[in-house]
C-alpha cells in the first residue's frame, strides 16, 4: 500500500528561541513510497481533549480501587460499556492554573499548564502553547484542518496557537460542518467555491501588502498573524481540493444550533467523529459547558444553575445534585466514544487509534483548586494498555499527563511545561 | 508636587456642578498636603506597611510628595476611598467629610501633574463582528445575522472593540471568506438563482403539531404580535432574503394531528403576509374539521394540514417580511368563557405557529430594484461596450465607502483585475458580485488602519478620513457616511464646531441606536441577562414561553435612548420616575391600566421602581435563576455604577449556604451566617447593604414585601460604609445619587474605553475626571460627554510605541473576571 505524502516545509517545524522541542518522528518526514507498515508510524492517532467545567465531587469521581479490577465512579459509570479503552488518571496537580482568580484562567491553563503571566510573548515561542496545537504543527501537516475546537456554550478559548493567540471555541455545528468539508453540496460547487476561495486570498495578500506600507511596526506584527492566518487557509484550501472527490457520502449540513443543548452537544461530538472518520483532522477539542455556566440541567432534574450549585459547601445533598450532572457530562462522553468505536478505521475502529482526555481543570469547585484533577484518557491510541485506574502520588504534574498524549500520538518532546517525563504505566 | 499656583487654576477651570467637598484642601498646598497625608497615615498605615503589605501596598514608604510618580498605586487608593471599600467596614475610619477630602487632594494631585499625558496607543484594529454586520447594512443595505457567519469576538473587560482581544485565526479568515460571498450573492440577487428551501424554527416542528408549547400558561399566542396587523393574535414573522422576482411556495408548520384535536375546537382564521400585506387566508378547526379528524383520522389531517402547505406568492428581490398570524377569535365560543386569571391561560385550545419554509423561486421574473441594489448598481450598462467603465465606477463608490477614504489606483487595480477575470466566465452582475466578495474581504475593509507616521514627541495626529472613521465607529459602530466622508474631504473635520455638528446630527441618527445599545449593553454587563434562564418551578408565569427577558430588554433600551438622547442628565439613569411598558410587563410588574402591546413612557408610582435599579433587565442579571443574590447586586452596582469593583473572593471561600433541611431561612439570614466571618465582612460589609436593600424586587424584577421561603415580612434595611441608613430601594436610589460624580466618572470610564477600543488605565484617570467635570458643568447631558470624549487628544491622536514600551505592550493582561 503506497501513501503520496507531501514534503515537510520548514515554516512548520518547531522554532523560536530556546525551543526545547525535538524532531519527532514526523508523519511527513516519512519517504514517500514506504509502506506504512514498514515504520514505527504505523498507527494514525487521533487526539481528543473534552473539557468540562468546575471540577468534580472527587469522591464519587475517583474509583475506589486502582489497577486493573476498579469499579466504576457514580460519575464515570456511563463509560463501563467501555471498560478496556478507559483509564482513570487519578492525583495530578496543575500548578500553571492556580490563581485566585479561578475562573479567569481555569480553562485556559488546561492545555498548557503555564499561567497566563508566564507565556512567551514572543509568538515564535512554545511556552504557553496549548498541547493539541504542538501536536498540531506535527499531525496536522497532512489534514485540511490542523485541528478542530468546538464548545457546547461560545466564549473563552482553551486552545493556544502560539502562546498568545488563543482559537475560538466554534459552538455553530452548521460552521463547523462548513469549516471541515468547505461549502457546497456536491463537488462541483465545493469546488468553484474553493477556486473562488483561492482567488479571494491572492486579492487578500495583495491588499495587504498595500496595507503594510503605511503601518508601523507593532501594527505590522499584527498583519503579519493575519497573513499566517491566510496561508493556514490556502493549504487547507489545497488539501480540500485534493480531497473533494471523495466527499460523496457527506451527510447534510446541520441547519445551525438546535434549541436542545442535549442534542447540541450529540451533534457537535458527531462533527468530531465525522472529522476523524474522514481525516480532515487528527486533533479535536471540545469544551462541552463553560466556566462559571449558568445553566440549568432541567433535563437531569436539577433546577439550580450549574455554578452556584458547583459551590457546594462540602454538603451531601448538594454533591448529589451535582454527581447528576457531572454523569450526564460523561454520558454525553461516552455516546461519543461508542461512536467512534463504532466507526471502522484501516486498523481497527477509530477508538482504537484514538488518545482521548476527558478532564476538567478544577478539582473542588468549592475551593477553586486544582489538585487534585479529574481525568481520564478514553480510547486505545498508541497501544494505550486501558481498563485500568491509576493514582499517582501527590504533586504529580498534570503536564505528564499531557506529555504522555503527545508521546502516544508519536509527537516526541523533550519536554513540556512542568512535565516531569510521561507516564509509562500508561 | 502641585505648586499653589497649578492647584488654584485647576479649581478655577472646575466650574459649576462640580462640588468640591474638601474647601480646606487647596488652602495652602503644602499644609494640605500634610494634613491630608495625616489622614492616610493615621487610617491606613495599620495595614499598608512594608511589614503586612496589605493589598501589596505599602505607604508608609511613600509620602505625600511622592503621590504623582506613584499615580497607578493612588488611583486604586481613590477608589478604595471614593467606594467606601477602605478603610474596611469594622475598623476605625475618618468622617465620611475627611475621607472625601483625602479623596479630592489625591484627585488634584494627580490630576495637576497630568499634564504631559499621552495620547495613548491603539493598536491597529479589525471591525469586530457588531461593526461588520452594521457596516453591511450601510454599504449594501442587507441586514444579515452574524451569528451565523462569523466566529464570536474575543471580550476584554465586557467590552468587544479592545484592539488587543480582536484577533485573528485561521477560523476567522475561513468564516470572513464564506460571508463575503454570501453576503456579496444576497446583495446583488441572482438572475438565475437554484431554487432553495430556507426552514425557520425547527424542522420538526414542521410535521409535529403539538410541541411542548401546548400547555396552560406556556404560550405566547394569545396576545397581539408587535409588528403584526391590529386584530390579530400570536404568530410568527421572519425576514427572508428573496434572491429574484418571482414566485415563492411557503409551508407552514403543520396544525392537525390525529386523535389530538384540542386546538382544532374552534375555527382559527390563519393569514399569512408579505411586509404586512395578505396574500394568503385559510380557516383551520371548528365544527367540521373537528368532526372529520375524529371519523376519519389521518386522511383528514392530512387534508387539513395541506391547506398549509404550498401557498404560491409573488415576491420581489431583496429583504422582505412573512408573517403567518391568526384573526382574533371571539372567547365567548369557547369553554373558558371568563379568561383565566393565569396569564395566557386557555392557551392549550390556541393553535400556534412553530415553524415554517420558504421555497423558491420556482419560477423567476428578473431582478427589480431592492434596496441592497440601489445601493450598488449607481450605474447599468445598456451594452457590452459601457460595462467596464460601469464596473469601474460601481467598484470604485463601494470601495471608497468600504476603505472609508479616497480609494487609489493601487487599491482599484486589483479589484478590477478580480471583475475582469471573472467577466470572463460570468455576467456583468456574477462579475461584480465577486468583485463585492473581494472588497468585503479586502484588509481595507476589515482592519481600521491609521497612519504609522508620527512627529517627533512619537504623537501622531489623525488626519480627517482616520478621525471620520472614529467617530463613526464610536457613534454608529458602523462606517462613515457620505457627509462625514465629505467634510474629511473637504478638511472641516478638525473643527470643534464641525466635530460638534456631527456629533448632533450623528447621535439623532438611527444608527446611533448602535451606541444606545451596544455602550450601554457591555457597560453594565446585560450578555449576563442572557445566561439567567428564569426557574420554571419559582416562576411559572415568567419563564418558558413567557420568559419576560425580552420584555426586560426592550423596556431598558427604551429608557436608556430616552435619556441619552435627550438634554437631561445621564444622573437620571439613576432615579428618572417614569420606564416603558406594554400591558404584559406592566402586569409582570404589577402595574394596572397599561393596555396593547406597544411599549409607552409610564409614570412610575412607586419611588422603589426609579431608574436603572427598578429595571427587570438589572435586578434579573444580577440575580440566580432560582433565587436572588444580594451579593450579585452590591457587587454589580459597585463595579457598574460607582467604578469600584470590590475585590474577588478568595480562593477556599465558603460558598453561600442554600435552604436544606430544617426551617427555611431567608436570603438574608442565611447571608449574615455567610458575613459574620470578620475576613469576608471586609467586603460584604459593603457589598451586602447596597444589594439587600433590593430584596424587594424577586429574581424577575417583581415586588414582593414577603419572603418566599420563610413567609416572613422582607427586611431591606442596612448601613452604608459611612454611617448612612438605609431601607429599600428608594434610599438606596437616593444614596447613590449622593454619589453622583462617581456614577458620571464611571461611566465616562466605560464610554472612553468603548470610544477607544483601549484598556483606560490608571495614567487615563485625570483625563477621565476632566470629561466627568467638564460634562456635569455644562448640565450633565450624554451628548456633551460624547463631545468632551471626542474633542481629547485621546481620541483624535496616536500614540506611536518607543521600543521599551513595545515590550510593556505585548505582556500579556490577565484576564479579569
Amino acid at each position: 500500500m503506497f501513501i503520496s505524502k507531501r514534503h515537510l516545509s520548514r515554516r512548520h517545524l518547531l522554532r523560536g528561541a530556546g525551543a526545547t522541542i525535538s524532531l519527532p518522528l514526523l508523519d511527513a518526514m516519512i519517504p514517500a513510497g514506504t509502506t506504512l507498515a514498514q515504520t514505527a508510524a504505523a498507527s494514525n492517532p487521533r487526539l481528543a481533549f473534552i473539557y468540562f467545567p468546575h471540577g468534580a465531587v472527587m469522591k464519587y469521581w475517583v474509583p475506589e480501587q486502582t489497577g486493573k479490577d476498579f469499579a466504576f465512579s457514580p460519575i464515570l459509570q456511563p463509560l463501563e460499556s467501555l471498560r478496556d479503552y478507559v483509564t482513570v488518571v487519578s492525583g495530578l496537580r496543575n500548578k500553571g492554573g492556580e490563581s485566585s482568580n479561578p475562573h479567569g484562567i481555569i480553562e485556559e491553563t488546561w492545555l498548557s499548564c503555564v499561567a497566563p503571566g508566564d507565556r512567551d510573548r514572543n509568538a515564535a515561542g512554545i511556552k504557553g502553547m496549548s498541547v493539541d496545537q504542538l501536536a498540531a504543527r506535527v499531525l496536522g501537516e497532512n489534514t485540511p484542518l490542523p485541528s478542530l475546537e468546538l464548545c457546547g456554550e461560545p466564549g473563552g478559548a482553551i486552545n493556544y496557537r502560539t502562546p498568545q493567540q488563543p482559537l475560538p471555541l466554534e459552538g455553530n455545528p452548521r460552521k463547523v460542518f462548513y469549516t471541515m468539508f468547505g461549502q457546497g453540496d456536491n463537488y462541483e460547487d465545493r469546488i468553484a467555491i474553493l477556486n473562488h476561495s483561492t482567488s479571494l486570498l491572492d486579492y487578500v495578500r495583495e491588499a495587504t501588502a498595500s496595507l503594510n506600507r503605511k503601518l508601523d511596526a507593532t501594527d505590522r506584527a499584527r498583519i503579519s498573524d493575519y497573513l499566517d492566518s491566510v496561508r493556514d487557509i490556502e493549504n487547507r484550501i489545497s488539501k480540500l481540493e485534493a480531497g473533494a472527490r471523495n466527499l460523496i457520502d457527506l451527510p447534510e449540513a446541520p441547519l445551525g444550533p438546535p434549541d436542545d443543548f442535549t442534542e447540541l452537544l450529540d451533534i457537535q461530538f458527531e462533527m468530531i467523529a465525522l472529522a476523524f472518520q474522514n481525516n480532515q483532522t487528527r486533533i479535536a477539542s471540545m469544551r462541552m459547558i463553560r466556566e462559571a455556566s449558568m445553566r440549568v440541567f432541567s433535563n437531569v432534574g436539577i433546577e439550580e444553575a450549574f455554578h452556584p450549585l458547583s459551590h457546594h459547601q462540602e454538603k451531601e445533598a448538594n454533591f448529589q445534585k451535582l454527581i447528576k450532572v457531572q454523569a450526564y457530562q460523561t454520558q454525553r462522553v461516552a455516546k461519543f466514544a461508542e461512536r467512534l468505536r463504532s466507526l471502522e478505521d484501516a486498523e481497527g475502529n477509530i477508538l482504537d487509534n484514538t488518545i482521548m482526555l476527558y478532564g476538567s481543570n478544577m478539582s473542588n469547585s468549592d475551593r477553586h483548586n486544582n489538585d487534585p484533577l479529574p481525568s481520564v484518557l478514553i480510547g486505545k491510541g498508541g497501544n494505550i494498555k486501558g481498563g485500568q485506574h491509576l493514582h499517582y502520588k501527590q504533586d504529580t504534574p498534570h503536564a505528564n499527563l499531557l506529555h504522555t498524549m503527545l508521546e502516544y500520538a508519536g509527537v516526541k518532546v523533550d519536554s513540556f511545561a512542568d512535565s516531569t517525563g510521561p507516564f509509562i504505566e500508561v | 508636587m502641585p505648586t499653589k499656583k497649578s492647584l488654584s487654576l485647576l479649581v478655577s477651570s472646575m466650574v459649576g456642578a462640580f462640588v468640591l467637598s474638601g474647601q480646606g484642601a487647596q488652602a495652602n498646598g503644602d499644609e494640605a498636603d500634610h494634613s491630608q497625608w495625616a489622614t492616610l497615615e493615621r487610617y491606613c498605615f495599620g495595614c499598608h506597611n512594608d511589614e503586612d503589605w496589605a493589598g501589596s501596598l505599602a505607604l508608609n514608604l511613600l509620602s505625600a510628595e511622592s503621590v504623582p510618580e506613584n499615580a497607578e498605586s493612588f488611583e486604586k487608593v481613590i477608589k478604595k476611598l471614593r467606594g467606601g471599600l477602605m478603610p474596611p467596614p469594622g475598623e476605625e475610619r475618618p468622617e465620611s467629610q475627611q475621607l472625601a477630602e483625602t479623596a479630592t487632594w489625591l484627585e488634584m494631585t494627580l490630576d495637576a501633574h497630568a499634564a504631559e499625558q499621552t495620547p495613548g496607543r491603539v493598536g491597529l484594529r479589525r471591525l469586530n463582528r457588531r461593526e461588520y454586520t452594521y457596516a453591511i447594512r450601510d454599504l449594501l443595505g442587507l441586514e444579515i445575522d452574524a451569528a451565523k457567519l462569523l466566529p464570536a469576538d474575543n471580550l476584554k473587560h465586557g467590552f468587544d472593540v479592545n484592539a488587543e482581544a480582536l484577533q485573528t485565526s485561521p477560523a476567522f479568515i475561513d468564516q470572513y471568506l464564506n460571508a463575503a460571498r454570501t453576503i456579496a450573492h444576497d446583495a446583488v440577487g441572482d438572475t438565475r438563482p437554484i431554487p432553495v428551501m430556507e426552514t425557520y424554527g425547527s424542522v420538526a416542528d414542521m410535521i409535529i403539531s403539538l410541541p411542548a408549547g401546548g400547555q396552560d400558561g406556556t404560550g405566547s399566542q394569545q396576545h397581539h404580535v408587535p409588528g403584526m396587523p391590529f386584530g390579530t393574535r400570536g404568530g410568527v414573522s421572519i425576514t427572508h432574503n428573496f434572491m429574484a422576482d418571482g414566485v415563492y411556495e411557503l409551508d407552514i408548520g403543520d396544525l392537525a394531528l390525529a386523535r389530538e384535536v384540542p386546538r382544532l375546537e374552534f375555527a382559527h382564521i390563519l393569514i399569512a403576509l408579505l411586509d404586512g400585506k395578505e396574500f394568503y387566508r385559510t380557516t383551520i378547526g371548528g365544527e367540521t374539521d373537528h368532526k372529520w379528524i375524529d371519523q376519519i383520522l389521518d386522511d383528514a389531517v392530512a387534508q387539513i394540514n395541506a391547506r398549509l402547505k404550498k401557498v404560491r406568492f409573488e415576491a420581489s428581490a431583496g429583504q422582505h417580511t412573512v408573517s403567518i398570524t391568526f384573526l382574533q377569535r371571539s372567547m365567548a365560543e369557547s369553554d373558558e368563557r371568563v379568561r383565566s386569571t393565569v396569564l395566557e391561560g386557555g392557551q392549550a385550545r390556541i393553535p400556534q405557529i412553530n415553524a415554517l419554509q420558504i421555497r423558491g423561486p420556482v419560477e423567476v421574473y428578473g431582478i427589480s430594484q431592492s434596496p441592497s441594489r440601489e445601493k450598488i448598481f449607481i450605474c447599468y450598462p445598456r451594452e457590452i461596450a459601457e460595462e467596464t467603465n460601469c464596473a469601474k465606477d460601481i467598484l470604485q463608490d463601494l470601495a471608497t465607502r468600504a476603505f472609508r477614504r479616497p480609494v487609489t489606483v493601487e487599491d482599484m487595480q486589483p479589484i478590477i483585475s478580480f471583475y475582469e477575470s471573472s467577466r470572463l466566465r460570468n455576467d456583468f452582475e456574477g462579475s461584480i458580485r465577486d468583485a463585492i466578495s473581494a472588497i468585503l474581504v479586502s484588509p481595507h475593509f476589515i482592519y481600521r488602519a491609521e497612519d504609522g507616521n508620527t512627529n517627533e514627541n512619537g504623537v501622531y495626529t489623525l488626519n480627517d478620513f482616520e478621525l471620520a472613521s472614529r467617530l463613526s465607529f464610536f457613534l454608529w459602530s458602523s462606517v462613515p457616511d457620505e457627509q462625514l466622508l465629505e467634510l474629511a474631504n473637504a478638511g472641516k473635520l478638525k473643527e470643534d464646531n464641525v466635530l460638534r455638528g456631527e456629533l448632533m446630527r450623528m447621535l439623532a441618527d438611527p444608527r446611533a441606536d448602535a451606541l444606545i445599545k451596544d455602550f450601554s449593553g457591555q457597560w453594565l454587563n446585560l450578555a449576563k441577562l442572557d445566561e439567567i434562564n428564569p426557574n420554571r418551578f419559582s416562576f411559572r408565569f415568567a419563564s418558558g414561553r413567557l420568559d419576560p427577558r425580552p420584555m426586560f430588554k426592550e423596556e431598558l433600551n427604551f429608557f436608556l435612548d430616552s435619556i441619552l438622547r435627550s438634554d437631561e442628565s445621564v444622573v437620571r439613569l439613576l432615579d428618572a420616575d417614569y420606564t416603558f411598558l406594554n400591558e404584559r410587563l406592566a402586569m409582570h410588574y404589577g402595574i394596572g391600566d397599561i393596555k396593547g402591546s406597544q411599549m409607552r413612557r409610564v409614570y412610575l408610582e412607586d419611588p422603589n421602581r426609579r431608574g436603572l435599579l427598578g429595571k427587570g433587565a438589572i435586578l434579573m442579571l444580577t440575580a440566580n435563576p432560582n433565587r436572588t443574590a444580594p451579593v450579585l447586586r452590591g457587587a454589580w452596582i459597585l463595579e457598574h455604577l460607582l467604578g469600584t469593583p470590590p475585590p474577588e473572593p478568595p480562593p477556599n471561600v465558603e460558598a453561600f449556604p442554600e435552604n436544606g433541611a430544617g426551617p427555611a431561612k431567608s436570603v438574608r439570614e442565611r447571608l449574615a451566617q455567610h458575613r459574620a466571618n470578620p475576613s469576608c465582612f471586609a467586603c460584604h460589609g459593603v457589598m451586602d447593604p447596597l444589594g439587600l436593600a433590593l430584596e424587594n424586587f424577586n429574581t424577575v424584577g417583581q415586588f414582593r414585601s414577603v419572603d418566599p421561603d420563610n413567609l416572613q415580612p422582607i427586611d431591606t434595611s442596612g448601613v452604608l460604609p459611612d454611617g448612612t441608613p438605609i431601607n429599600g430601594a428608594s434610599d438606596l436610589v437616593d444614596a447613590l445619587l449622593e454619589r453622583k460624580d462617581m456614577f458620571v466618572q464611571t461611566m465616562v470610564q466605560n464610554l472612553l474605553t468603548y470610544a477607544l477600543g483601549r484598556e483606560v488605565n490608571y495614567s487615563d484617570m485625570p483625563l477621565v475626571r476632566k470629561i466627568a467635570r467638564q460634562t456635569q458643568s455644562e448640565g450633565g447631558s450624554f451628548s456633551s460627554m460624547l463631545y468632551q470624549v471626542i474633542i481629547s487628544d485621546a481620541f483624535r491622536q496616536r500614540e506611536q510605541l518607543s521600543q521599551e514600551n513595545k515590550e510593556q505592550q505585548s505582556l500579556p493582561q490577565q484576564a479579569a473576571l
